[in-house]
């Protein structure tokens, strides 16, 4: 199982003031937040510790088959390379990247499988699953009756977990297919 | 407050948040924040604090899991305005 999130810095840094009175409040924990607020570069910590929530939030969207808000019950106790975050006794696994004014995190529900993760990266348009598909030699991206993705194998028809995000201008698909 | 006058302001605090006007527009009870008007969940926040201040209310956490559409939205501010009044 895995999941991921991409955060368009720019617009991030836009479209929502987080130093607005409540807005840290509703989404980090204190401690969360202390760490936040003591980085060099708070902005760049908001929206990274955001991706982390959101990336294990895909996860247990997919396990539960439920949607909700609660940014809060995920709980960032680690971050970058070798990220954890837990929620309700659950631990998940996450491995960030910050390039290009994006934020990208995978997340997996146990360590190493995040070494088995790939992602591309794509511009995100209405026609991405076209394009990607157009580029994969091996694989077709599908979306189930649900919306939920999959990577199909064109040969042997096996079907492995797949996980999309988009945000301003982009989008990705990450996959496992060995996991 | 009865459910029309709620929708009348949700259509106006969700406004800046949205590109997908015709679904504002066409807001009904049955509209999904989230997939209807393709608000971003981080920008989900903002409209909560913009709730919080239009109709003087404090949303708790247990509260805000159910946001994500307006049937949920419109119970949760109905049932902390009674809370308030009380």
């Amino acid at each position: 199982m895995l999941g991921n999130d991409i955060v368009d810095l720019d617009k991030a840094n836009t479209e929502s003031d987080w130093k607005r009175k409540g807005y840290l409040d509703k989404l980090f924990s204190s401690q969360e937040q202390q760490e936040i607020l003591n980085s060099s570069n708070p902005e760049r910590m908001v929206w990274l510790f955001w991706s982390i929530k959101e990336a294990a939030y895909k996860i247990v969207n997919r396990e539960t088959q439920e949607r909700f808000y609660s940014p809060r019950k995920f709980n960032v106790t680690s971050i970058g390379n070798n990220g954890i975050v837990t929620f309700e006794g659950k631990t998940f696994y996450t491995k960030s990247e910050i390039k290009d004014n994006l934020i990208h995190t995978i997340a997996a529900a146990k360590a190493e499988s995040l070494n088995h993760i790939q992602t591309s990266f794509l511009t995100n348009t209405s026609d991405y699953l076209s394009h990607f598909n157009s580029k994969s030699e091996h694989y077709t991206l599908e979306k189930d009756a649900n919306g939920i993705p999959n990577l199909v194998d064109k040969i042997n028809g096996e079907s492995h977990f797949a996980s999309i995000s988009h945000h301003g201008r982009y989008l990705a698909v990450v996959y496992g297919v060995s996991l | 407050m009865d459910n029309d006058q709620i929708i009348n302001d949700l259509k106006e605090i969700i406004t800046p948040y949205t590109d997908h006007k015709e679904a504002l527009e066409t807001l009904t009870e049955n509209t999904d924040l989230l997939i209807d008007l393709k608000i971003n969940s981080a920008n989900l926040v903002d409209i909560i604090l913009d709730i919080e201040e239009k109709f003087g209310i404090e949303i708790d956490n247990d509260s805000m899991t159910k946001m994500i559409n307006v049937k949920e939205t419109i119970a949760v501010i109905k049932e902390k305005l009674a809370a308030n009044a009380g």
